[in-house]
């Protein structure tokens, strides 16, 4: 346990490193730069140069990434090519739309899944072969065609939706609601596919093991077979297949965000992209890094309380 | 050398019905599919696609006719000609992720899975890392670099999906070089590369379809997601991504205009995924009702014995199997697993079911328990204490009956402790104790002997030996104090000197509380020291029923006297073991007439006319042979 919380420490920094080396050398390859944006097209090429060398846009790449680097643990990103505006606070100020659009999609991703998955494995026939369709549907229309769809059908024919935008839940909570519902929707539906296939798989390998047998036939009871037995011992599965799911619902902000003119981080990178506003797209690329590693971190954390086999094995 | 590789060669998996390309149809048919888009994609200069850029703003927004076969958008050009000619970009783009994933993956999954050590953490590190990262984020940062150069992007892609592509080469590159064949290889110093080539190709056919056509579907996704988005080629160059995009900004007026690239998207990455899964071995689709927990089982009612139940004895026994037939498979004629199966317990008895692996024995000492393979049809009952229990009735609880297995360390549910699990099954049996389980679980844990039993509670069951683990399976399985105990090859997994205890255990708990145990075996040894009774299956069928006495010094039925003359024990001296020529029929392939004709060295012509009855012969004895009278010679 102890060696797999390591495992994952020692694993982060270089993968931090890694996406932010990889976003900082295409910066340097573009052709904007921070002092151009800065004067405006009016200054002259002393003005430019001096202010190239004031902010160090004249090093090598590696002593920039360095001081780029040092600045990164001190909160500060850079600044973007457009506008100037610091590119941390741009985040931050994106940051709430993205976090309920995720943990909302988070909710019905892991109830949905759950339920569809459970419900295949120990019915089986045909809604086993329902759950293995979904997910095969799910990959089938990705989430920005499932978006055009929905919109067409709830915004458009019956006007029972807003088409987009975004209303903060402080604001109007109902108004929230009802703004969060088609984003969602197109957000999960490929994550409950996947997820729903992986408890069924590992909830019917759980329910055919020599233990459930021998629950079963010492008189055990269904419900508590399936919601205490097997649910713990298909934990392990389930948790890393919603730590790959959470990774791919971070991109899939991307283009739901877009889709839905939903003001957040995954919107504000199409944006940056468009403009080729690098330390933007960077910053983004760094905080859903970051995102994706806390959250691997916590499954392992997870992990090590769920399995015994792997707490024991501390002493 | 090489010839004794050669014989090891794995047998071919069974699959459905496929085609002659050895796909199902379905398979081929999302393959025709493909196919036919990318010959239109290639050759659309040449077949009359139209031109995919020429405007026509006269013939703006149509919708789909004889003019446009899927309609004309805003700039009034042919959706048709755009998302033949935009299926250039996108099968471009999956092929350089794919060749890319291809490459990569292969390559270093072979590599780690082959050399090991070292080279193989630093590999798997890196893969786990590439899992981590936000793949759409990283392709942005490109886009934004190389502007909407959507190659740059997939060959990122590429790299990405290469983790996922190792993983499964690096697993089956593992489990295959551990394998003996491969092992012997490599110890002679013959041709490793070539054997472990040969088999890795074959195994890795299908996963590696499967994997390809993720990598595939995750490309177009990913590709058409990002022209979608304006981040691909510039306009007017045709992209599924753009033709989407064009038709959601007319959204409100012309909802019709989405359909086609809708449609063509959807289908084009199900077509693919089908294709992967197509792949995919059959063997491992499960077909039918039920699930492990719900097993569809048919009870047929009135069908009963084929000769009318035996009475076995006068006294009312415990338990009362009459006329069980257990078979597979739904309509037709199912595969019967058992036939015509009658016997008793009487409380406080042990009766053993002796016979080969396959001859029926657990199936028909599990039906006691009401547990029935997925997709039974059952005939016949089983009495238990004066009740009913096969078919079961409705709306009354199971009567107590404690089970336990040939496994017991796969027995317990590694997730929980003992004392967990030994609790609950405390609660359920004995609802009105709450509070109360952890007293009694520490009593029965007494009772199956264990020492120190607070400890045990807390322990997992990887914690404990497999002998430790039997017993707190014996007492789990008398936390509802049954009147019977089901053992099932209790001993077979255990160490020698554990057998004995256990028996040992079992024996002392029969005498202090008059349980009564049906014991599954095929071990002489086992039944001597414990049973009283004996009854012996072949092929489905109860061959022979004695005292356990007769069994040893008097078999009747010729199978029964081979199975002794075949035991181990009691052998003396250094002469041959005999040992009964010729394989047991399996369910399906039994023949008309007595089920041991082949093997037998009694077999006569009558043997093989009609189902042979099982004949009562002397005080509470029951034997399934016609020559029975006959056979009467002393040994």
């Amino acid at each position: 346990m102890k060696r797999l919380i390591l495992y994952r420490l020692a694993m982060a920094l270089p993968l931090l490193i890694l996406v932010s080396m990889l976003t900082f050398v295409l910066v340097s390859l573009s052709p904007g730069d921070a002092a151009r944006t800065i004067l405006g097209s009016n200054a002259t090429p002393e003005q430019y140069a001096a202010l190239r060398e004031a902010l160090g846009l004249n090093d090598p790449v590696l002593v920039r990434y360095w001081h780029w680097l040092v600045g990164a643990f001190e909160g500060d990103l850079g600044r973007s090519l457009i506008n100037g505006q610091p590119v941390l606070t741009a985040v931050t100020q994106r940051l709430g739309p993205t976090v309920s659009l995720v943990s909302l999609t988070m909710v019905v991703t892991v109830v949905f899944g759950l339920i569809l998955g459970i419900a295949g494995a120990v019915f089986g026939g045909r809604l086993g072969r329902i759950v293995d369709l979904l997910s095969l549907f799910g990959m089938a229309v990705p989430n920005f065609v499932l978006g055009v769809c929905l919109t067409a059908i709830f915004a458009v024919m019956f006007r029972l939706l807003p088409p987009g935008g975004y209303v903060a839940p402080d604001v109007s909570l109902l108004g929230w609601a009802r703004s969060m519902i088609l984003p969602v929707v197109c957000l999960s539906f490929f994550a409950v596919g996947i997820l729903a296939q992986q408890v069924k798989a590992s909830f019917s390998d759980a329910l055919q093991s020599e233990y459930t047998f021998n629950l079963i036939a010492n008189g055990f009871s269904r419900r508590s077979i399936i919601f205490k037995h097997a649910l713990k011992n298909s934990a392990l599965p389930i948790l890393a297949s919603v730590g790959v799911i959470f990774s791919a619902m971070l991109s899939g902000t991307v283009l739901v965000e877009s889709l839905f003119y939903i003001p957040g981080l995954g919107s504000l990178a199409v944006m940056a992209t468009a403009g080729s506003d690098l330390p933007i797209v960077q910053g983004v690329a760094v905080i859903f890094t970051l995102a994706v590693v806390i959250a691997n971190f916590l499954l392992d954390l997870a992990y090590g309380a769920l399995n015994p086999k792997l707490r024991t094995a501390e002493a | 050398m090489s010839d004794m590789v050669l014989t090891h060669k794995p047998a071919r998996t069974k699959s459905t019905v496929r085609t002659g390309l050895g796909l199902p149809i379905r398979g081929v048919i999302a393959l025709g599919y493909l196919g036919l888009l990318a010959l239109g994609a290639v050759f659309a200069d040449f077949i009359g696609v139209g031109d995919p850029l020429r405007q026509n703003l006269l013939g703006a927004k149509m919708p789909p006719g004889e003019h446009f076969w899927l309609g004309s958008d805003q700039l009034g050009r042919d959706i048709f000609a755009r998302l033949i000619y935009g299926a250039r970009e996108v099968m471009l783009g999956a092929s350089e992720a794919l060749l890319i994933a291809f490459g990569l993956g292969v390559t270093a999954g072979l590599a780690a899975g082959y050399v090991r050590g070292r080279l193989d953490s630093i590999l798997s590190a890196i893969a786990d890392m590439l899992q981590s990262v936000p793949a759409i984020a990283v392709l942005l940062a490109v886009l934004a670099v190389f502007e909407g150069n959507i190659h740059a992007a997939m060959i990122l892609f590429g790299v990405l999906a290469s983790a996922a592509m190792f993983r499964v080469v690096r697993a089956a590159t593992m489990s295959i070089s551990e394998e003996r064949y491969v092992l012997a290889a490599r110890l002679a110093g013959v041709g490793t590369w070539t054997i472990l080539w040969r088999h890795l190709a074959r195994r890795l056919r299908s996963v590696l379809m499967v994997q390809s056509a993720i990598v595939v579907a995750l490309a177009i996704v990913n590709q058409v997601g990002l022209s979608f988005l304006g981040l691909g080629s510039k306009p007017p160059a045709p992209t599924w991504g753009s033709v989407l995009m064009d038709g959601a900004a007319v959204l409100f007026t012309d909802t019709w205009m989405i359909i086609p690239p809708v449609v063509m998207i959807s289908i084009t990455i199900l077509a693919v995924m089908v294709v992967g899964d197509a792949f995919q071995d059959a063997a491992t689709t499960r077909i039918g009702r039920g699930s492990p927990i719900r097993p569809s089982v048919r009870y047929m009612p009135g069908a009963g014995a084929r000769f009318g139940t035996v009475a076995i004895s006068n006294q009312q026994p415990l338990v009362e199997v009459s006329g069980l037939s257990i078979g597979i498979g739904g309509r037709g004629t199912p595969l019967w697993l058992i036939q015509d199966v009658s016997f008793s317990v009487r409380h406080g008895e042990i009766v053993g079911l002796v016979g080969e692996s396959g001859a029926g024995k657990s199936v028909a000492a599990r039906a006691i328990l009401n547990m029935f393979p997925n997709g039974s049809v059952v005939e016949g009952t089983i009495r238990y204490a004066g009740r009913e229990v096969v078919p079961p009735a409705r709306g009354v609880p199971s009567p107590r009956i404690g089970y336990i297995s040939q496994q017991p360390m796969a027995a317990l549910d590694p997730a929980f402790t003992i004392g967990n699990q030994l609790c609950e099954a405390i609660a359920l049996h004995d609802g009105a104790r709450r509070g109360k389980e952890r007293e009694k679980a520490m009593e029965l844990l007494d009772l199956v002997q264990i020492r120190e039993p607070s400890k045990v509670l807390e322990l997992y069951p990887h914690q404990i030996s497999g002998g430790m683990a039997q017993r707190v399976a014996i007492a789990i399985a008398l936390s509802g104090n049954p009147q019977l105990l089901v053992a099932d090859e209790p001993t077979t997994a255990l160490d020698v000197t554990v057998q004995l205890e256990i028996l040992n255990l079992l024996k002392a708990l029969q005498q202090q509380k008059g349980l009564a145990i049906l014991l599954v075996t095929h071990d002489w040894g086992v039944v001597a020291r414990m049973c009283e009774r004996v009854i012996t299956f072949y092929a489905g069928e109860i061959v022979e029923s004695a005292g356990v006495s007769d069994i040893f010094f008097d078999p009747r039925h010729p199978y029964t006297r081979a199975l002794r003359a075949a035991d181990p024990h009691g052998q003396r001296g250094v002469e041959r073991l005999p040992v009964i020529a010729g394989q047991v029929p399996p369910p399906g392939k039994r023949p008309s007439g007595c089920n041991f004709q082949a093997r037998c060295q009694f077999g006569i012509a009558r043997c093989a006319l009609k189902p042979i009855e099982l004949e009562t012969y002397g005080d509470d004895r029951h034997v399934r042979c016609i020559r029975l009278n006959e056979l009467k010679v002393p040994r």
